[in-house]
């Protein structure tokens, strides 16, 4: 009994032909693979190029946003030292003076808060994607490691390693940090003893307590205009009620002598034109000083919490 | 007509504003209440189609309103839109006439729109737009005076420069139009209706705590297109007014006062509505014991023509302006979105046949409740 042929007979004019196909296409994507693995080593090259150039773009914009920011810190703290010399000496119109420039400042320094927030994101991002960027190529690069040359193997490891370093710098990573001039110049020296650290924890708690002591004074400041508004809506509600129908034209009086919705607005604040060359109305004074509250809450609370810190770095030298 | 215009004009200023959803609520009030009203005086009125011989009447009313107050402030804080909108309904149950008793009632509705612009050196620009209109329905014979049904519009722009840290100058121009509506069988109302301009400047000097001072001049030009001069030569009337005066303004130590005294002479090329006047107006709020805050608004008048004349000198037109009122308003607050106010309310006016006078007495009590107050 002759065995039955089980495959393909790979014998004959025709099987011969066939052969030659498959050796010819293995030849052609053997020789391809190559080309392949440059093309694609240059095009994650210039990948990681790119995003290596975002992340210096992302970390210039966060140094210009920081300095923009320490400017506005600096002129922060001199509104600040002048709203307590003229507490001090009990100049209510340089004080009124430093409350508005404060006013004008706080929207700019808020601004500029929120810029270094963003470029600190846009730099996380950047990082983010870099960190994802290197781990790819790093793999990339091992898997090609398996059927690679000795010698290209080397150049293979070299190109790790270097990536590798690349990754930990980026991940041990530049710590900006913005903190209030005030703050930023107080910091525990490595030669400072306990004493000294203490010091400047009681520094602190006192920039602290003068920051209280605006917060206060803001606070009745509050009351006062929230006063006046509640008052003036009240005047606004009576002649609104007596005028709402005509009572005071009678019979037939002269409409332009009646008052304008909007017009006899009392909540003109001295000193606020200064700022954006136009009287401010209670409910905007009102929400200005709220924001200015917010600010001298927020610097009180560093002040505090970084006092807190050093008392404890105090004790554990001790 | 006219209103849609108002209306679409309104609309096109806010529009850019809601786009950018940055309008805020100033104020928003409901206000509700009753009042118990007492008018004397035996009087005709030209512009009544009824007619009562009764010395005096009295009514109980109700009245419901709402405002609402919105704010809208440019990124660069140098520009505000402010815009007020007011509703009201009032319902009178009046008694006291000979012929039958009358339940008017008054339907009120107004916008207005203000836009300034501070610039950054010389000063200021404000331009304003408003309308307003009223409906009156089963309007009562005197002494029960309603103002009749009328639409308004009325537009202008101010500019105001900043001299020194004293001293400012304002000059503005408005021009308004109103449509008296004539309801047969008084068709005289249409004789109302009139077409004004006027410009006005005025000084301002900011003294600190002693307040603001400021005094002004204004010119108006008012034509009355439906009404008669009596004149061949100048058929239609046309009346020019010249007003001057100055306003106090002082808001410190938990009392306002704005008080102002203004003289008007007014001359038209019909001689029986000129005349010379002078008013005193006041403004004061005053903090009283147990939250209790007291709000006095004054008009006193004095008026005289320059013409005797045995016709009707008001109807047709609108030199009215020797009403003398007085309100006290006590209010306190019951909670701190609800405040209850008592109103005692006295006037006195001339009729539209000149050199005649009605009284009116009032009580009212308020509620005024903020919503958007927790």
């Amino acid at each position: 009994m002759t065995p039955r042929p089980s495959g393909p007979q790979l014998s004959g004019p025709a099987s011969h032909r066939r052969l030659g196909t498959f050796r010819g296409l293995r030849c052609a994507v053997l020789g391809i693979l190559p080309l392949l693995g440059i093309l694609t080593s240059r095009v994650h090259a210039q990948d990681l190029n790119q995003l290596r150039r975002e992340i210096e773009v992302a970390r210039s914009g966060l140094e210009l946003a920081i300095s923009e920011l320490n400017v506005y810190e600096g002129r922060w703290e001199e509104a600040y030292d002048s709203i307590q010399s003229a507490k001090r000496r009990g100049d209510d119109a340089a004080l009124e003076r430093a409350y508005a420039t404060a006013h004008a400042l706080s929207d700019d320094r808020s601004l500029a808060q929120q810029s270094e927030d963003s470029a600190g994101t846009a730099l996380t991002e950047a990082k983010r994607r870099l960190e994802g960027g290197l781990n790819r190529e790093i793999r990339r690069l091992e898997l090609a490691m398996d059927t690679a040359s000795v010698e290209r193997q080397e150049e293979l490891d070299l190109l790790i390693e270097g990536l590798e370093r690349e990754l930990t710098d980026l991940q041990r990573g530049d710590q900006f940090q913005v903190q209030t001039a005030a703050i930023a110049l107080i910091t525990i020296d490595p030669i400072d003893l306990p004493e000294d650290i203490i010091a400047k924890a009681e520094l602190l708690e006192r920039r602290a307590q003068q920051a209280q002591e605006t917060i206060d004074d803001l606070d009745g400041r509050l009351e006062e205009l929230n006063d006046r508004l509640r008052r003036e809506r009240r005047r606004r509600d009576s002649r609104r009620s007596i005028e709402r129908f005509d009572d005071v034209r009678i019979p037939v009086g002269n409409p332009a002598q009646s008052a304008s919705e909007n017009s006899g607005d009392p909540g003109v604040v001295a000193g606020d034109s200064t700022a954006i060359q136009r009287p401010m109305s209670l409910e905007e004074e009102i929400r200005t000083l709220e924001e200015l509250r917010r600010q001298f809450v927020q610097d009180r609370d560093e002040f505090l919490g970084r006092a807190r810190s050093f008392r404890a770095r105090a004790r554990e030298i001790r | 007509m006219r209103i849609r215009a108002g209306i679409l004009v309104v609309g096109l200023i806010l529009w850019p504003c809601v786009g950018e959803a940055q309008l805020r609520v100033r104020d928003l009030v409901v206000t509700g209440g009753v009042a118990a009203e007492g008018y004397s005086g035996n009087l005709a009125a030209v512009t009544i189609a009824v007619v009562d011989s009764t010395d005096s009447a009295a009514a109980a009313v109700g009245e419901f309103s709402s405002r609402l107050d919105l704010e809208h402030i440019s990124a660069d804080a140098r520009s505000r839109l402010r815009m007020a909108f007011d509703l009201g309904l009032r319902q009178f149950a009046a008694t006291g006439f000979k012929v039958r008793d009358y339940a008017p009632r008054e339907w009120v509705g107004s916008g207005e729109a203000v836009f300034s612009r501070a610039m950054s050196s010389w000063g200021s620009i404000t331009g304003v737009v408003s309308f307003k209109g009223r409906w009156v329905e089963d309007r009562p014979p005197m002494p029960l005076f309603l103002q009749p049904g009328y639409s308004q519009i009325r537009a202008g722009a101010q500019v105001n420069l900043v001299r020194s840290a004293q001293f400012d100058l304002d000059f503005g121009f408005h021009g308004r139009r109103e449509d008296y509506r004539a309801t047969d069988p008084v068709k005289q109302l249409d004789l109302l209706g009139r077409n004004a301009l006027s410009l006005e400047g005025g000084v301002s000097w900011r003294g600190g705590a002693r307040g603001e001072l400021r005094f002004f001049t204004t010119f108006e030009r008012s034509e009355y297109p439906q009404q008669g001069s009596f004149e061949p030569d100048d058929p239609l009337r046309l009346d020019h007014t010249f007003r001057t005066g100055l306003t106090w303004t002082r808001f410190a130590d938990e009392i306002d006062v704005i008080l102002g005294l203004e003289g008007t002479l007014n001359r038209s090329n019909s001689r029986r509505p000129e005349y010379d006047a002078v008013a005193l107006r006041g403004e004061v709020s005053i903090p009283l014991w147990w939250d209790l805050g007291m709000d006095v608004y004054t008009v006193i008048t004095g008026k005289s023509y320059l013409f005797e004349t045995d016709f009707a000198r008001l109807v047709p037109g609108e030199e009215a302006d020797n009403a003398s009122v007085a309100y006290v308003t006590f209010t306190r607050p019951l909670a701190p979105n609800l405040d209850a106010a008592l109103r005692v309310g006295w006037t006195r006016a001339e009729t539209d046949i000149g050199d005649q006078y009605y009284e009116r007495y009032g009580l009212t009590l308020l509620f005024n409740y903020r919503p958007t107050i927790r």
